[in-house]
């Protein structure tokens, strides 16, 4: 996508097709103009990765029933993953890999769980029914990655390690975890409509163990669930089909599946295998934390469950409140402290959220195959509030530009974007420069909105007809910024729309001006009237690189997510083939978009290592819309 | 039958139970060597150091002393001293995280029964000297007695205090005085290949260290509150050579010499290795830098603006 951005829009895409400069073909590649985007057509041509993935997955599973009461489950399950992966880079391959490079990877990764399940049940009486469960398991995780590098190829196009102009480095990668667990769980039903279920559980994490200490890594957490069915113990309106009430109380914990947070330790440095012949290191970034605890949730939760009018209208409505006590989180340190940043576990955060599902049929016609009309509506929202933190405030991310980070404050929530953006008026006007028109920028970080969405909702009508059946699903979410890499970088180069006012006559930003004293003091405000004629200048100030705000954009959007119409075959012409059912397909997603965001899509993730930062756009492809058709032919 | 039952489950708690002690086993770190020597940290910290100071002297100091100007001609510009806050974390954030790798070096030879060295010990406090003083130079008050000291083992202090310039000066001439004597008496040798400037020859290093005390005494000898004990210190190196050796000819200099290896991934590659082309045309270089070139006559101006540097070489 970078290459997009800055591409020149005007020039034949052709030229760029003969990739290698004549006469050095395999050494020099064509870079029209600049280096500064790659040429797509080498990177699609030369720049390969390979990639072979095996998987092996297994499951055994015995169960005995001692006495009609008493019955025994044992499981045993794995998984297998090799991936073996390769890099090829040609010579001229950018400025790190002027002569090419040569890597590969073989990477196994395993996971088996064992567990067991005891289970007794017993009718006390007509009115009660007991079932005690209990059950345990164990977990075991392992990571080996043997990663060689050659970086630097004797001649173009060697790819093979031993080609390396220097030693092959090496940078390997081991881990492992485990976890265990026991529970218990309880479950008591009196007559037809009172349930009760309660559960124990302990569980052991590797990942939260340390030689250093003495306090155990095992942590205990109880949950209790009751469902009450109001339309078998009382007599509702005969409109009524179905209706049952929930509240539950849980208490979750975790210690997280990523090891080796608890232990401070020397990093090798492999790109010094190849000087005088050592094994170099140095400390680590990221302090950690060897009295690590695990996270712990606390939720209170009610529902209620309706269905009625012949089944024709049904609605499920949830109300939860959770709090979340110490994540186990990466957050940004002074590097004065010798380090950049270290493992907390960071306060307590509040959720509360409601969730409604509702789904009718508005129209049915009686008749066999006749008209019907299904809506299936789904709602979610969900409010986040930090109410302690062990610091008034951390850094749990930062974006590239404009010093866009998310910052966690007592009072804010998860998520919150601040960066830098326009210095206002105590009225909230954008205040300009007098003398060069353009606007001004603060030199700190302001709060510019929360990155994850206030709301969402989905709608899905599907009317059927005969042998025909058409469907469309509609969603939206509101609420949350994002901040746009490639907005910035498009409008800096004067490719966007937005940038085409005033660019031959100047232009004079809606706003303000500082009114001043004879000392410098400001004294009010006056209305704009610098005209900015550097408009490169001018659009750099209100949405460039230094002023996050101005980059960032509602992510609200509402989305045609699905159409789709299947007709199927009437069964009378298919019995003489021997077919059961023949349905015929045309299907269409991510039909249309609807959304104030400027660059494509604002449904993105942007993936740094393993995790998905949200809130930063970094010039991700646009999202693609696909059409298609299906048949299917089931005998 | 329930009998059964309570045994099995009463045995797996206590299988359960004993994992916990395997279980730290299980979450050590294979990748990390939780015991290093001195000198697998030294070299690389070393050549840390030179390459963020050389990325900045590109991407700011220069700038600063107008050897080359960003020849946009919008708002911030180093050349045109209009500099943004968020600009001065470089040597901050780079510099202080080796510090730890010296502060490393240090505790290591100075503690560890495996790895005592004195000379490692006397070479680290010359090389945390430097950088503390390019540290407080660049930024005044910073912090220096508290700096460093994140790990729950040192005090897990996140939020160091900042001292006064002055003390840190001091400071710093004291532990120069101390590194001084540690490389006198020191019998320990420093292994030849993690020594990229010296090759280990230890009475260099002591050179260097009081060569880099009498530039900082320098500093400060403007200073009227502190100017006759600084010039006393001063005169003090002078007149005992043999107390106090210095840097006495070229061969003596301090120079981390890069391989000119090509290939960035080359540990003594230089850092503008793995810079673009364009990155150094796109400054042009300032009137004032190659005026005086000029004016003086001087033969680097061969070695500074060979070509064109605003050629355009498409």
């Amino acid at each position: 996508m970078y290459w997009y951005i800055f591409w020149q829009p005007n020039a034949d895409i052709d030229w760029l097709k003969n990739y290698w400069v004549n006469g050095q073909e395999g050494r020099k590649i064509f870079y029209p103009y600049s280096t500064f985007p790659e040429n797509p057509y080498a990177i699609a041509y030369e720049f390969l990765n390979e990639y072979e993935r095996n998987n092996l997955t297994g499951n055994v599973q015995v169960s005995y029933d001692f006495t009609k009461d008493l019955s025994l489950m044992v499981r045993q399950s794995g998984d297998y993953t090799m991936d073996d992966r390769a890099q090829k880079r040609p010579w001229d391959a950018g400025s790190k890999m002027i002569r090419g490079s040569y890597r590969t990877q073989d990477i196994t990764s395993q996971e088996y769980t064992s567990d067991f399940l005891l289970g007794y049940k017993k009718q006390l009486n007509s009115n009660w029914d007991l079932k005690g469960t209990l059950g345990g398991s164990i977990t075991k995780n392992r990571y080996s990655r043997e990663d060689l590098r050659a970086d630097g190829l004797l001649s173009p196009g060697a790819y093979t390690l031993d080609s390396a102009e220097t030693d092959v480095q090496s940078y390997p990668y081991r881990s492992m975890f485990e976890y265990s667990s026991l529970y218990a769980i309880v479950n008591a039903g009196y007559k037809d409509y009172l349930y009760l279920e309660l559960t124990g559980r302990r569980d052991w994490t590797s990942t939260l163990a340390n030689p250093y200490r003495s306090n155990s890594v095992g942590f205990t957490y109880p949950s209790l669930n009751i469902s009450y069915i109001l339309s078998e113990a009382v007599k509702l309106p005969s409109s009524i089909d179905y209706a049952k009430l929930r509240a539950s109380f849980s208490n979750v914990g975790s210690g997280g599946t990523v090891p080796y947070r608890t232990s401070y330790g020397y990093g090798p440095l492999p790109m010094y295998d190849s000087y005088a012949n050592g094994d170099y290191y140095s400390a680590p970034l990221v302090l950690v934390k060897p009295d690590l605890r695990p996270l712990r949730t606390v939720t209170y939760e009610v529902g209620a469950e309706i269905q009625m009018l012949k089944r024709r209208l049904g609605l499920d409505i949830a109300a939860y409140m959770g709090n979340t006590k110490d994540q186990i989180l990466q957050s940004i340190i002074d590097r004065s402290s010798g380090y950049s940043g270290e493992i907390i576990n960071a306060g307590k955060v509040r959720n509360i959220g409601l969730e409604i599902a509702l789904n009718g049929t508005p129209v049915k016609v009686k008749a066999k195959n006749g008209f019907k009309w299904d809506v299936n509506v789904t709602f979610s929202s969900n409010r986040n509030r930090i109410m302690e933190i062990p610091d008034s405030s951390v850094v749990l991310g930062t974006g590239a530009v404009g010093s866009g980070q998310i910052v966690a404050r007592v009072g804010g929530s998860m998520g919150d974007m601040y960066g830098r953006g326009f210095v206002r008026s105590p009225d909230g006007q954008v205040v300009f420069d007098p003398v060069t028109g353009n606007a001004k920028i603060t030199e700190g970080v302001v709060f510019i909105g929360n990155t994850i969405p206030k709301g969402k909702l989905s709608i899905q009508n599907a009317f059927s007809f005969r042998n025909f059946r058409v469907s469309a699903l509609f969603d939206g979410q509101w609420g949350a910024v994002g901040h746009s890499l490639m907005h910035y970088k498009m409008v800096e180069q004067g490719k966007l729309k937005v940038t085409v006012p005033g660019r031959y006559n100047g232009i004079i930003g809606n706003g303000v001006l500082e009114v001043l004293d004879a000392k410098g003091n400001v004294t009010g405000y006056r209305k704009n009237d610098a005209v900015a004629t550097d408009i490169d200048e001018y659009y750099r100030s209100m949405m460039g690189v230094d002023n996050a705000e101005g980059s960032s954009f509602s992510t609200d959007f509402i989305k045609f997510r699905e159409a789709r119409i299947d007709y199927t075959v009437p069964a009378r012409h298919l019995k003489r083939l021997g077919i059961d059912r023949v349905t015929l397909g045309l299907y269409g997603r991510n039909l249309f978009i609807w959304s104030p965001w400027p660059m494509f899509d604002p449904e993105f993730g942007t993936l740094s290592g393993t995790d998905i930062t949200q809130g930063f756009e970094m010039a991700q492809f646009p999202s693609t819309r696909t059409l298609g058709a299906n048949l299917v032919i089931t005998f | 039958m329930i009998k059964n039952i309570l045994l099995g489950t009463l045995l797996l708690t206590f299988v359960l139970q004993s994992c916990t002690k395997r279980y730290d086993e299980i979450n050590t770190n294979p990748n990390l060597q939780p015991v290093v020597s001195p000198e697998q940290l030294f070299a690389p910290a070393l050549v840390n150091i030179l390459s963020i100071n050389m990325s900045r002297n590109y991407s700011f100091n220069n700038e600063l002393m107008q050897v080359t100007v960003n020849m946009g001609d919008g708002d911030g510009k180093v050349f045109r001293y209009d500099i943004r806050t968020t600009w001065g974390t470089q040597p901050w954030n780079n510099l202080y995280l080796q510090l730890t790798n010296l502060k490393n070096v240090y505790s290591i030879a100075d503690t560890s029964s495996r790895y005592k060295n004195d000379s490692y010990k006397g070479v680290s406090i010359i090389l945390q000297s430097w950088v503390y003083s390019i540290l407080t130079d660049t930024y005044g008050d910073i912090p220096y007695s508290e700096s460093n000291l994140g790990r729950l083992e040192d005090g897990a202090n996140r939020r160091p205090k900042f001292d006064k310039q002055k003390d840190i000066y001091m400071a710093i001439y004291d532990s120069l005085e101390v590194a001084n004597k540690i490389l006198e008496q020191s019998k320990d040798t420093i292994t030849s290949n993690s020594d990229p400037v010296f090759k280990g020859d230890i009475t260099k290093w002591r050179k260097f260290g009081n060569a880099l005390y009498m530039r900082l005494l320098l500093r400060l000898s403007g200073k009227s509150e502190v100017a006759a004990a600084v010039v006393s210190k001063f005169q003090n190196i002078i007149n005992n050579p043999v107390q106090y050796p210095i840097i006495s000819s070229n061969s003596e200099s301090a120079i981390l010499r890069w391989s000119g290896s090509a290939v960035a991934a080359e540990p003594m590659s230089s850092p503008f290795n793995s810079m673009r082309v364009q990155d150094f045309r796109s400054p042009g270089l300032g009137e004032f830098f190659i005026g005086n070139l000029r004016n003086w006559n001087s033969p680097l101006i061969q070695t500074a603006a060979r070509t064109a540097p605003t050629a355009l070489t498409v």
